[in-house]
């Protein structure tokens, strides 16, 4: 068993250290831009479903306006968003190089994608249910909080897997701007420092975020639908 | 109880056209009534029931219910007022991630009333409408009827003074459709709420209703009681709504595919004669023969009690050789019991013969 590790794996268990920060780094960016990118892109995407025609505070303009203004943010490829945003990223962060300075764009990248899953999610309540709250007398907060998140909770749980699964592919750009993680640590320890074994390895660990990501939304749908 | 003045409500097409949804429409509904509103699918009904709590804003118009004109309350007004007025829907429109217990409860949120006092209401609802060992259970658990009685109890949580049902029974089959109307029957009689009730079922409104308006292309065409509406419809349209709601239509096609049947009608002319009240138990038949010599050959014969009251139908062979018709339809007309006779081309049956 030793023998084959240190034969096909030879530097992997020289750089465990290196590998193990990556992997933090990894879930340290995905966690915090998940959080802060997720809490704009439902509020985003609440607003999307309340001003549509017919929404529970129907407003045309704001809604055409929020509508291209995701639309546009989604098609900037990640990689050019990350140097686009530099001057803002000095402007709230201080610096522009390291791991939080890769959040800045992190975010605003992850945003208008998951407003965009979030609202497909939300869009999937069924109508009449929200006639039926306005029908009770509930306020456009509660037809918010009681009937599009509650009703909807199973398809934001799922819409919120494959976000962030996309997320994590996101954050291993981010070693464009120094800030670390399994894909700067695949792309220039193992890649152009000729470790194949360091690339397979931070790979196998991608994947195993993923599949845990995966498994632990797929619990918790089972859990919320009925 | 509710007044709508002058109602339009208009909608704008893909195309810029507008649309009349709504036409002029006056309505007066007293309070304790079960107001039925009848029309073909476009004709206008859904949206107008949807004015009287204002989930659709008329252009013009005035909404006055309890003395209040609702298109001068302000939002916080209007949700409050919405309290007071339940509805049921065709698609029950239950939360699908509450359960029965958690959907009561909602209308009920924000009741003064303590934990305890909710709990009580809500078990007394459930109970009213059958469904107490169902408390647990999720939406997705329940039938169709059980849904829409969930949905009768969560609509009366408020204690509302008007409950409006539209189309509270298409999506049921038979044996629930008449559940569903016998429980809202007995809420209309214990509770003493308004009803209004929206339909394409003729059937529904003969059972429950004591007054229908009829509907079409966004105008109210027809109002009256429900017996003076079976007995006397003025409308053509109504007269089609009456006759789904009869076997009668059966009855001709029984009569016209019968050969023995269809060779008398060479020589003897076909009427309709419709009586209501209680003259439908006057022996008018042996009347005739007596006095006119007038034989009578019933066809086809019904007496339905639509409000208590009985209301006749009679298809009948009429042979009278010494005496004219007129005659004839003048007596029964002072026996308050109508004749028509069958034209040739009414039928598309008849005239086939």
């Amino acid at each position: 068993m030793g023998d084959f590790f240190y034969h096909y794996f030879p530097n992997v268990f020289d750089m465990r250290e290196e590998i193990l920060k990556s992997t933090i780094d990894t879930i340290y960016m995905t966690f915090f831009s998940g959080l802060a990118g997720g809490f704009l892109g439902i509020v985003l995407a609440l607003l999307l479903v309340a001003t549509k025609p017919d929404g529970v505070l129907e407003q045309a303009k704001v809604h055409s306006f929020l509508d291209k203004f995701i639309n546009l943010f989604r098609s900037i490829p990640f990689v050019i968003l990350l140097s686009l945003l530099t001057p803002v990223t000095r402007l709230i962060v201080g610096k522009t190089i390291g791991l939080d300075a890769a959040l800045v764009p992190l975010i605003i990248g992850f945003a208008p994608f998951f407003a965009r899953q979030i609202q497909n999610a939300l869009l999937e309540v069924d109508e009449g249910i929200v006639e039926a709250a306005k029908a009770m007398g509930s306020s456009p907060y509660e037809i918010f909080v009681h009937v599009y998140l509650k009703e909807g909770l199973a398809a934001i749980i799922r819409a919120s897997a494959v976000s962030i699964i996309s997320l994590i592919g996101l954050t291993t750009m981010a070693g464009a701007v120094g800030a670390g993680g399994l894909g700067t640590l695949a792309v220039k320890k193992g890649h152009e420092g000729f470790k194949d074994d360091i690339s397979i390895v931070c790979t196998l660990i991608i994947l195993l975020l993923v599949f845990f990501t995966q498994w632990v939304c797929n619990s918790l749908i089972k859990k919320v639908s009925h | 109880m509710i007044k709508l003045e002058n109602i339009n409500v208009n909608y704008h097409d893909k195309q810029g056209h507008i649309l009349q949804a709504v036409n002029n429409v006056n309505l007066h509904i007293q309070k304790g009534e079960i107001f039925g509103i009848v029309g073909y699918s476009g004709a206008g009904k859904s949206t107008l029931v949807r004015v009287i709590n204002l989930l659709q804003k008329p252009q013009s118009g005035k909404v006055i219910v309890n003395h209040q004109d609702l298109m001068n309350l302000n939002e916080k007004q209007l949700r409050a007022t919405r309290k007071k007025i339940g509805m049921i829907f065709q698609h029950f429109n239950l939360m699908n991630s509450r359960t029965v217990h958690g959907n009561v409860l909602y209308p009920l949120r924000d009741a003064k009333l303590t934990k305890q006092e909710k709990e009580q209401k809500i078990q007394q609802l459930l109970e009213l409408v059958g469904l107490a060992d169902k408390r647990d259970m999720y939406p997705s658990q329940l039938s169709g009827g059980q849904k829409q009685r969930v949905a009768i109890a969560r609509a009366l949580a408020n204690d509302p003074e008007i409950v409006l049902c539209d189309e509270a029974t298409s999506a049921l089959d038979p044996k629930n459709t008449q559940a569903i109307l016998k429980l809202l029957k007995e809420v209309n009689q214990k509770l003493g709420i308004t009803m209004v009730l929206i339909t394409h079922e003729m059937d529904v409104v003969k059972e429950i209703c004591h007054k229908v308006a009829v509907m079409e292309k966004g105008r109210v065409i027809e109002v009256g009681k429900i017996v003076d509406i079976f007995s006397h419809p003025k409308q053509s349209l109504t007269q089609d709504f009456i006759y789904t709601a009869s076997n009668i239509e059966l009855a001709y096609q029984n009569i016209f595919d019968h050969p023995l049947l269809a060779n008398k009608l060479q020589n003897d002319c076909l009427f309709e004669l419709h009586y209501i009240g209680h003259n439908s138990f006057n022996p008018f038949i042996s009347e005739l023969y007596r006095r006119y010599q007038t034989e009578v050959t019933i066809l086809y014969s019904d007496i339905e009690i639509i409000q208590n009251q009985p209301v006749g139908n009679l298809i009948a062979l009429i042979t009278s050789e010494s005496t004219p018709i007129e005659k004839i339809e003048n007596y029964l007309r002072q026996q308050n019991i109508s004749m028509s006779r069958l034209n040739a081309l009414q039928h598309e049956n008849y005239y086939l013969i």
